[in-house]
């Protein structure tokens, strides 16, 4: 559903890191389960799980992850698909199924800055 | 006067020779019944006016065993004599007396029981009956004065009875199955006894329920329950009425009558504790008979959940993802007392919530765009403290729906509210502007939650219900339709009429990212213009953020070119 973002101060604290980051593939994907056009909006739906590689430009906060690294990450089943060249600030968290990208809409949830903010705000370093 | 009579019965000539020898000659409820047994004897009643008396006194007789008694021995002369008793004896008579007398002549029906005030017929064309001559009559509508500052003395004046007894007083605002409650009044002050009636003839039907008013009720928590305490002499809700009231918290019901005095029977408790809420339903026995239709919530005092002041409405419930698995809200309400409007209402107003509603703010702001006058017809802010919101049914005009709304909105743990919002100033209780979120709550208490409003829905059936017009849909949007919708676009907008448009739904999302536009979203649209021969849309995501391109504002409103649009978007929503 097209909620809103999430307010950062919601979010940052489970987030283990943040980066800039670009798409640079789709490793794998759910079944994007298919919905009838409809005149209405914000429809309970949701776009399919993906598994997606990053390579890191630039480290906003948290440890682990380095400027060029190649990693790949959960993007969960929600409001946002992904696709090879996306880029921006990802949010990630650390679990036992691996990095996991946080934010209702991905890199576009949050712009750059308004991490960096949070991030200092919030004593992530 | 008695020289003028030309009475044809020996007995009734007698009868009137003797009250012209009165001072003052007066036909009352006691010696009518002379005149009744003058007309009762005779061969065809076979009995003597003794034995006619003796009968007619009689303890226990009705009036009408009365009227029938002398009926059987009246003859014609007789009746012609009475008539001219009614017409020209000049004598006092009591209501009781002279409708006898005009019962007997035919001129009118017998009238069961006389009291010193006595209503007959319905009340289509007002209140009508007999009383003392010279008495005032006074009345009060029970059923809607708890909603006045009213006592259940604060009567008026509606008729003067006249030299025979009769009124017929008007009273405004009277509608069918209404309590009505009435006394005379005597030139010296002396009043009598109260009479209640119903109003009948007035409507085809009984539609309007009792009311119950709220803020004449108190709650003391005590250790065995909840006393209700009535706090005025004003009464809180019509005589007969039953209330209801439902421990939110336990589910436990309890149902009271109002008394004769529009109050609560004395040391009157519900099962409850501090800080409970009681949801309350009044029924007239005709109408909400099912108490499902709520009047509002009185809470406990002694305990804290965000407590609120004033008038206190039923409030929509949340959203179920923002509630806790036993059903209860996850946040707390607070009271919003900021003005309705700053200025005149725009599209920056509108911020959408934490809910998934995004077509209604999206709706709003392309009314208050196209027109802000609708915005400001749409709400008013009422003299208790309360809001009145009013939408269209299947956007007909004919079919307005008003929700009565109080200014509770639920807030995060920080302040503000998680759902509709405004924009452009401090979202705190005391400043936030109101009218949107109000409008917001008005559509959820309508549809039946913020669960049902939250859940997606259509912009167009949003701004019909809005302005009360038919919408329109035009088909899905295509590349090749760039002219034709342009045109409906400039068209509807230069109409002052509400444009919207809604994205493709989730299955096609790796579209939008990192495109400042969102999947299975609503924008308004604000305008369209053509530059250097590019046509271009200006959208305004209802977030009030988050935009295509970067203008360095992130109000949420952008230009968009025609061709992105056509390839963005799904859906135009627009109005007949």
């Amino acid at each position: 559903m097209a909620k809103p973002p999430e307010p950062i101060e919601d979010v940052l604290p489970a987030a283990d890191t943040g980066v800039l980051a670009e798409v640079l593939r789709i490793v794998e994907a759910a079944p994007q389960p298919q919905y009838a056009p409809t005149q209405a909006t914000d429809v309970p739906s949701v776009a399919a799980r993906q598994v997606v590689e990053l390579k890191v430009s630039a480290v906003l906060f948290g440890r682990g992850l380095v400027e060029g690294a190649v990693v790949k990450a959960v993007k969960p089943a929600g409001d946002y698909a992904l696709r090879a060249g996306n880029r921006g600030p990802f949010l990630l968290s650390a679990g036992e199924a691996g990095l996991q990208i946080l934010g209702r809409y991905g890199p576009d949830t949050w712009r750059e800055d308004t991490v960096r903010r949070a991030a200092v705000a919030l004593g992530k370093r | 006067m008695p020289t003028r009579l030309n009475l044809s019965d020996a007995r009734l000539r007698q009868f009137a020779d003797a009250q012209a020898a009165q001072p003052t000659p007066a036909l009352t409820d006691t010696n009518v019944l002379d005149v009744l047994a003058a007309v009762g004897d005779g061969s065809a009643a076979r009995r003597t006016v003794d034995v006619a008396k003796a009968e007619l006194t009689k303890p226990g007789l009705t009036r009408a065993q009365q009227f029938d008694l002398a009926k059987a021995g009246l003859t014609r002369r007789e009746k012609a004599d009475l008539a001219q008793l009614l017409d020209r004896s000049g004598w006092q008579m009591t209501p009781g007396a002279r409708n006898f007398l005009e019962a007997l002549t035919g001129r009118a029906a017998l009238i069961d029981a006389f009291g010193p005030l006595t209503l007959t017929g319905d009340q289509k064309a007002g209140l009508a009956g007999y009383a003392t001559p010279g008495d005032v009559i006074e009345a009060i509508n029970l059923s809607t004065a708890p909603s006045g500052r009213l006592h259940l003395t604060d009567t008026k004046v509606i008729a003067t009875a006249d030299a025979a007894g009769k009124f017929l007083g008007p009273m405004l605002d009277v509608r069918e199955g209404d309590l009505i409650r009435l006394r005379t009044r005597a030139a010296d002050g002396k009043t009598s006894d109260w009479l209640t009636i119903q109003a009948r003839g007035v409507e085809a039907a009984d539609t309007r329920n009792a009311v119950v008013n709220l803020e004449r009720i108190d709650l003391v928590a005590q250790t065995d329950g909840v006393e209700l305490k009535h706090n005025t002499g004003r009464p809180l809700s019509e005589p007969g009425a039953t209330l209801r009231f439902v421990n939110v918290r336990t589910g436990e019901k309890t149902d009271v009558q109002v008394t004769d005095t529009g109050s609560l029977p004395a040391s009157f408790k519900v099962p409850g504790r501090a800080g409970d809420e009681l949801r309350v339903s009044v029924s007239d026995g005709v109408n909400n008979v099912d108490h499902a239709a709520i009047s509002g919530t009185l809470k406990v005092p002694g305990a804290s959940s965000g407590g609120v002041g004033g008038v206190d409405l039923p409030d929509p419930a949340m959203h179920a993802d923002e509630r806790n698995p036993d059903g209860t809200a996850r946040y707390k309400l607070e009271r919003f007392t900021g003005p309705l409007f700053k200025e005149e209402p725009t599209a920056a107003d509108v911020r959408q919530g934490a809910i998934g509603n995004c077509y209604f703010p999206a709706a709003l702001a392309a009314v208050a765009r196209a027109n802000p006058q609708a915005i400001k017809d749409l709400i008013r802010q009422n003299a208790d403290g309360t809001y009145t919101v009013r939408f269209f049914q299947y956007g007909d005009q004919t079919k307005p729906v008003e929700i009565q709304v109080d200014g509770d909105l639920y807030v995060r743990a920080w302040g503000g509210p998680i759902y509709g919002s405004s924009l452009g100033g401090p979202t705190t209780p005391r400043e936030m502007e109101l009218w949107y979120p109000l409008v917001e709550k008005a559509y959820a208490q309508w549809k039946g939650s913020y669960d049902t409003i939250g859940d997606g829905g259509s912009a167009g059936e949003v701004m019909s219900e809005v302005l009360g017009r038919p919408s329109s849909w035009g088909g899905f949007i295509s590349a090749g339709a760039e002219e034709r919708l342009f045109g409906r676009m400039k068209t509807d907008l230069e109409r002052g009429l509400p444009v919207a448009a809604g994205t493709h739904g989730k299955h096609r999302a790796e579209l939008y990212t990192n495109t400042g536009v969102y999947s299975n979203h609503a924008y308004s649209v604000l305008g369209v213009e053509e530059k250097d021969g590019q046509r271009f849309v200006t959208l305004r995501n209802p977030w009030g953020q988050s935009e295509y391109g970067h203008d360095g504002k992130n109000d949420g409103v952008f230009s968009l070119p025609m061709a992105e649009f056509t390839k963005l978007f799904a859906n135009l929503y627009t109005l007949r």
